[in-house]
C-alpha cells in the first residue's frame, strides 16, 4: 500500500485552478522528487498534502487513510496528518532556541519529557547540530537554520516528511553538501521523503523517483532520474531537464534527414532508428552528446561552420550552423586541447551520438518551407 | 450585502482554504465590536440629524447651519486649520530639511526636542502661553508693560493668531517627522547625479528633492489640517474669552448649554455633521494630491545621503533652531512646571513665593482630582489593553484570515482616525443614553467605550506591522508539529508579535492619559478624567492648581515614554 496516494485531486484558489485532476502514489520508504519550473504548484501539492488547504475534487490518503475528499467532505486538521514539513524559509521560530524547536513537536504529542529530551538530542546529532542547542536561531546561519528545520521534521514524524525547496537558499557548495546528507539520513533512517525542487539537477542526485510538473500543474513524467534523463517522455521534459538542441527532421524512407534552413534535406545516419511517430520530426540533443570533427578529420553525419568559440574553464562551449540552424556543443576542454581548438569560421563534422526523436508541434514555422 | 453574509456563513474564503470555528469567531467579534463602537455612533449623529421622532426633517439642519455664529465658527474653523497647516508645513520642512540634508550640529538632540510636542496635549501649550502671554495678566505682557510703562499689551495670545500660533508649535512635527523619514530613504545618487550633470545646490532642492519628497509633504499636511480642524483644546482655552469659536468648541458650548436637553444635543449633532463634512473635504484633496506623486525611488533602507554645507550660515541657523526649540519646546513646560509651585497667579517669579501647597490641596485634599486620576488611569489601562486586543483581533482577520468582508473590516477600524474626538462623542451619546435600552450617561463605561473606538486604529495599525512579521508557514510549521490553531497561536504567533501588542498598549495608554476632547462631552459628576479636570480647574481661574496637576500629568506621561522606549528597544532573535 502507498503511503501516500493522491486520487484525480484539483485545487484552485477562488477561481485560479493550480492543479487539476492529478494523481500520485508514493512508495512507501522512497525518496521522491517533485521537479517542476516556479509557479508549477509544487507548493500547492505539498499545502493540500499537509492539510493547509482544501481541495475541490478528488482524495488524498495516508496511510490508506482518507485525510482530503471533495465529497464526502473530509479535511483532516494539519496537526494530525504526522507529516514532516521542512519549508522553504525554514520556518524556525525565531524566539525559540534550536533545542526547543526541535522540542516542541514532541511537547505537542504528549511526548514524556525525558523520552522527548532524549528524542530532541538524537535529533539534533542527526543533522551534526548537537552543540549548538541553546543558541537561537538568529545566531546560526541559513545551512544550520535548515539542518534545525529539518531535525524538526524528523522528530515531528518518523514516516513521511515533506521538504519544500529546502536548500534553494543556500550556497552551490552548501547545497551540494545538504543534498547528499538529506540523502544520506533518508537512507539511514528508512523516512519516506517527498522532496519539492525546481531544480532537476539537485532532483537526480537525490531522488529515488522523480515528478516531472509542467507549468500548468500536469504531471508530464515519473520515473527513477536516469530514465527519465535518457528518455524524457515528451520535447518539454527533455528541455525542462538542461541545454537542448532541437533541429527540424522528417522521414526519408527507413531512415531520417535533416531539414536545413533553406528547406534542403541532408541525410542523418542515426545508429538506431527511434520509434516516433509523424512526418514533422524534432531531434533533441544535448550540448554534451554532439561530437565534432574538425577540418581534416574524418567523421560526422552532418556538416557545419563554427560559429562561436567560449573557454569555460572546463569546457568548451561551441555554437555550431548546422544546414542554418545553430547547435549548441560543449567539449571537454583537455580534449579540445589535445585534438585543437577549432577556429572560429572553420567547417567541422558533427555527429549526434544519443539523439532523441519527438513529434514537431503541426504549425512549427521551421517546416513551412 | 451578498458578499457580507456568505463570509458570515460562508463557503469559500479567498485564500481557498476555510478554517472553521476559531477564525469565522474571531472575524465575527471583531465586525460585531467595530460596528457597535464605530459604525453605530456614526449612523446615529446622521439620524438624529435629519429625522425627528421617525420623520425626515430638514428644518433644523439648515437654522442650524446658517446661524450667524455656527457660520462664523466653520469660518474659524477654515480659517485656522489653513493657517496652521500653511504655518506647521513651512516650519517642519524648514526643520526637516537642516536635519535631513545639512551639515548642521546637534542633530540628535533636536530630533529628541521634536518628539516633545508629541507626547504632551496642545491644551498645555494654551494653557502655558496663556501664563505668558494673556493680555493683562500674562507674565511676558506685564513685564513688558512695567517696562514701557504703558498699558498696551506685547502681545494678546486670546486671538485667532495666538491659536494659530499654538496650534502650530504643536502640529508642525507631523510633516517634520514624515519629511526627515521621506529624505532618509531617498536614494541619494538622485541629487548626486543631478550635480554631477551640472545643476547647483539650490536647483536641486527645487527641481529634485522637493518633487521628491512631496507626497510625504502632503500628508504630513494633511495630518495637520485634519488634527487642527477637529482640535478643541486650544480654541477653547485660548478662544472662549474674547467670543472666538471653532467648530468643535461651539460643539461643546451647544452641549453644554442645553445641559443634556434632546434638542441640544441634536443641534450638537447637526454641527458635527458639517464638521465632519469639512474633514472629508480635507480627506478628498489629500487623496487627490497624493495621487500625482507617487515615487517608488524612495527605498526602505536608509542610506548617507549627501550633506550639504552650511559654511558661514551654520552658526546663526543653529542658533535660529535652538531658540526657536526653547520658545515652542521648553518655555511653556518650564512656565507650567514653575506656575505649579506658586502660592497664587500673578505673584513674581521669585523663590520665596514658591510653595507646595497646590500639590498638597490637589493629591491631597480635592477629591475630584483623585478620582480624576484613578479614573484615567483605569480609562487608560483599561481601554488600552482591551484596545490593543481588539486591534490584534482586527490585524489577525485582515492579515492571515483574509475573509471576504476583510475590506469592510478594515475600513471601520480605520474610519475613527478621520472622525474627529467630539463627534464621536456625541454619536456615543446618542448611542449609549437610553436608545437602545442601555443607558451608561454618565457612568465610566460610557468613555470607555468612546476610547475604544476611539483608538482601535492605533491599536490595529500597530499590531497589521508586527503580525506582517509574522510569516504564515512560522504557524503552518507549528501545525504540521502537532499543534493546534489555538496552540499555534500561543506559543508562536502571539509570542512573537508580544512587543508589538506591549507597544500598542502604550500608543493607547499615553494619549487615553492625557485625553480631553472625548471625556469633555461624556464626563459624570464622578466620572472625570485627568484631562477633564486640568482643563476644568484652568477654567475656573485656579491657575496655579491646574499648573501643578498639568505637571502631575506631566510626570506621568513621561514615565509612560520611559517605559515604552524601554520595552521597545531592539531585542536580540526578534
Amino acid at each position: 500500500m502507498p503511503i501516500v496516494s493522491m486520487k484525480d485531486i484539483t485545487v484552485q484558489y477562488g477561481k485560479n485552478v493550480v492543479i487539476e485532476g492529478l494523481s500520485l502514489d508514493v512508495e512507501r520508504g522512497e525518496n521522491l522528487a517533485v521537479v517542476g519550473p516556479s509557479s508549477c504548484g509544487k507548493t500547492t501539492l505539498m499545502r493540500a498534502l499537509c492539510g493547509f488547504i482544501k481541495i475541490s475534487s478528488g482524495e488524498i490518503t495516508l496511510n490508506g487513510v482518507t485525510v482530503s475528499s471533495a465529497s464526502p467532505r473530509v479535511t483532516v486538521a494539519p496537526e494530525k496528518r504526522n507529516i514532516g514539513v521542512v519549508f522553504q524559509d525554514y520556518a524556525v521560530w525565531p524566539h525559540f532556541t534550536v533545542f526547543e524547536n526541535i522540542v516542541y513537536p514532541l511537547r505537542r504529542r504528549k511526548v514524556p519529557k525525558n523520552e522527548a529530551k532524549e528524542r530532541a538530542m538524537a535529533a539534533m546529532a542527526l543533522v551534526k547540530m548537537a552543540e549548538f542547542a541553546d543558541r537561537l536561531p538568529s545566531q546560526l546561519s541559513g545551512g544550520q537554520q535548515q539542518r534545525v528545520a529539518l531535525a524538526r521534521a524528523l522528530v515531528s514524524s518518523s514516516e513521511l516528511i515533506v521538504l519544500d525547496e529546502p536548500i534553494t537558499n543556500l550556497d552551490a557548495k552548501l547545497r551540494e553538501e545538504m543534498a547528499y546528507e538529506i540523502r544520506n539520513l533518508q537512507k539511514t533512517i528508512g523516512v519516506t521523503v517527498i522532496y519539492i525542487t525546481h531544480d532537476q539537477e539537485t532532483a537526480m542526485t537525490i531522488s529515488d523517483r522523480m515528478v516531472i510538473m509542467d507549468r500548468q500543474g500536469y504531471i508530464r513524467q515519473i520515473g527513477a532520474p536516469e530514465d527519465v534523463w535518457n528518455n524524457p517522455a515528451d520535447r518539454w521534459v527533455y528541455s525542462f531537464l538542461g541545454v537542448s538542441n532541437f533541429l527540424p527532421a522528417v522521414r526519408a524512407g527507413d531512415g531520417f534527414c535533416l531539414l536545413t534552413a533553406e528547406g534542403e534535406k541532408t541525410p542523418l545516419s542515426l545508429d538506431a532508428a527511434p520509434s516516433c511517430r509523424g512526418e514533422k520530426l524534432l531531434m533533441a540533443s544535448r550540448p554534451t552528446t554532439v561530437k565534432i570533427f574538425r577540418e581534416g578529420e574524418v567523421g560526422g553525419a552532418a556538416r557545419g561552420v563554427v560559429e562561436r568559440v567560449t573557454y569555460l574553464g572546463h569546457q568548451f562551449d561551441y555554437f555550431i550552423n548546422v544546414g542554418g540552424h545553430t547547435v549548441r556543443v560543449q567539449e571537454d576542454s583537455l580534449e579540445a586541447f589535445g585534438r585543437g581548438v577549432p577556429e572560429e569560421g572553420s567547417p567541422c563534422g558533427v555527429e549526434f551520438l544519443t539523439p532523441a526523436l519527438y513529434e514537431a508541434e503541426a504549425d512549427d514555422p521551421r517546416f513551412a518551407l | 450585502m451578498k458578499f457580507f453574509l456568505t463570509s458570515m456563513f460562508g463557503k469559500e474564503t479567498s485564500r481557498g482554504d476555510r478554517r472553521f470555528g476559531l477564525d469565522r469567531m474571531v472575524f465575527l467579534l471583531s465586525l460585531f465590536i467595530l460596528v457597535v463602537t464605530v459604525l453605530m455612533p456614526m449612523i446615529m449623529i446622521v439620524v438624529r440629524t435629519f429625522f425627528k421622532e421617525g420623520a425626515p426633517d430638514w428644518e433644523m439642519f439648515v437654522r442650524v447651519v446658517l446661524e450667524p455664529e455656527n457660520l462664523s465658527a466653520v469660518w474659524n474653523t477654515i480659517k485656522i486649520g489653513f493657517l496652521v497647516t500653511v504655518f506647521g508645513t513651512v516650519l517642519g520642512l524648514f526643520y526637516a530639511w537642516l536635519i535631513g540634508r545639512s551639515d548642521i550640529p546637534m542633530k540628535g538632540f533636536m530630533k529628541a526636542l521634536f518628539t516633545i510636542p508629541y507626547m504632551f496635549p496642545p491644551f498645555f501649550g494654551a494653557m502655558a502661553w496663556s501664563l505668558m502671554l494673556a493680555p493683562r495678566s500674562g507674565y511676558f505682557n506685564k513685564w513688558f508693560m512695567s517696562l514701557t510703562g504703558g498699558t498696551t499689551p506685547l502681545l494678546d495670545i486670546n486671538t485667532v493668531g495666538g491659536i494659530v500660533f499654538v496650534e502650530t508649535c504643536y502640529y508642525f512635527p507631523f510633516v517634520f517627522l514624515q519629511v526627515v523619514s521621506a529624505l532618509e530613504r531617498m536614494d541619494p545618487t538622485l541629487e548626486e547625479s543631478a550635480r554631477i550633470a551640472g545643476a547647483g545646490q539650490w536647483y536641486v532642492i527645487r527641481k529634485i528633492t522637493l518633487p521628491l519628497v512631496l507626497p510625504a509633504i502632503a500628508a504630513g499636511a494633511m495630518l495637520i489640517l485634519i488634527s487642527s480642524i477637529s482640535h478643541f483644546g486650544v480654541p477653547a482655552i485660548l478662544g472662549f474669552s474674547n467670543n472666538i469659536f471653532t467648530l468643535p468648541t461651539k460643539i461643546f458650548q451647544l452641549i453644554n448649554r442645553a445641559a443634556g436637553s434632546f434638542e441640544g444635543i441634536r443641534e450638537g449633532a447637526a454641527l458635527s455633521v458639517l464638521l465632519v463634512v469639512v474633514v472629508v473635504a480635507a480627506l478628498y484633496i489629500q487623496r487627490l494630491v497624493l495621487k500625482t506623486g507617487r515615487y517608488d525611488i524612495i527605498k526602505g533602507k536608509s542610506m548617507r545621503p549627501m550633506l550639504i554645507k552650511l559654511r558661514g550660515a551654520k552658526i546663526p541657523l543653529l542658533g535660529i533652531s535652538l531658540l526657536s526649540l526653547f520658545v515652542i519646546v521648553a518655555l511653556p513646560l518650564f512656565m507650567i512646571f514653575i506656575v505649579g509651585f506658586l502660592k497664587a497667579y500673578g505673584l513674581p517669579l521669585t523663590l520665596k513665593n514658591l510653595t507646595l501647597r497646590n500639590y498638597e490641596y490637589i493629591l491631597g485634599q480635592s477629591k475630584m482630582v483623585r478620582d480624576s486620576i484613578v479614573n484615567s488611569l483605569i480609562l487608560s489601562v483599561g481601554s488600552g489593553v482591551v484596545t490593543m486586543f481588539l486591534g490584534v483581533m482586527i490585524a489577525y482577520v485582515i492579515i492571515k484570515v483574509r475573509p471576504r468582508g476583510k475590506g469592510l473590516l478594515e475600513m471601520l477600524s480605520l474610519l475613527p482616525y478621520s472622525i474627529p474626538g467630539l463627534v464621536l462623542a456625541i454619536g456615543v451619546i446618542l448611542v449609549w443614553s437610553g436608545a437602545f435600552g442601555v443607558n451608561l450617561y454618565n457612568t465610566i463605561w460610557i468613555i470607555f467605550i468612546a476610547y475604544i473606538a476611539r483608538y482601535v486604529s492605533f491599536a490595529m495599525k500597530s499590531a497589521s506591522a508586527s503580525l506582517e512579521q509574522v510569516h504564515y508557514s512560522l504557524e503552518e510549521a507549528a501545525r504540521s508539529c502537532g499543534a493546534t490553531h489555538l496552540e499555534s497561536l500561543r506559543d508562536i504567533t502571539i509570542p512573537l508579535i508580544r512587543p508589538g501588542m506591549i507597544a500598542g498598549f502604550f500608543l493607547i495608554f499615553l494619549p487615553a492619559m492625557r485625553e480631553l476632547t472625548t471625556s469633555v462631552l461624556l464626563y459624570g459628576p464622578f466620572t472625570r478624567t485627568l484631562g477633564v479636570a486640568i482643563y476644568a480647574i484652568n477654567s475656573e481661574g485656579n491657575t496655579v492648581q491646574a499648573s501643578a496637576l498639568a505637571t502631575v500629568a506631566i510626570g506621568i506621561i513621561i514615565l509612560g515614554h520611559l517605559v515604552l522606549r524601554y520595552v521597545t528597544r531592539e531585542r536580540k532573535g526578534l
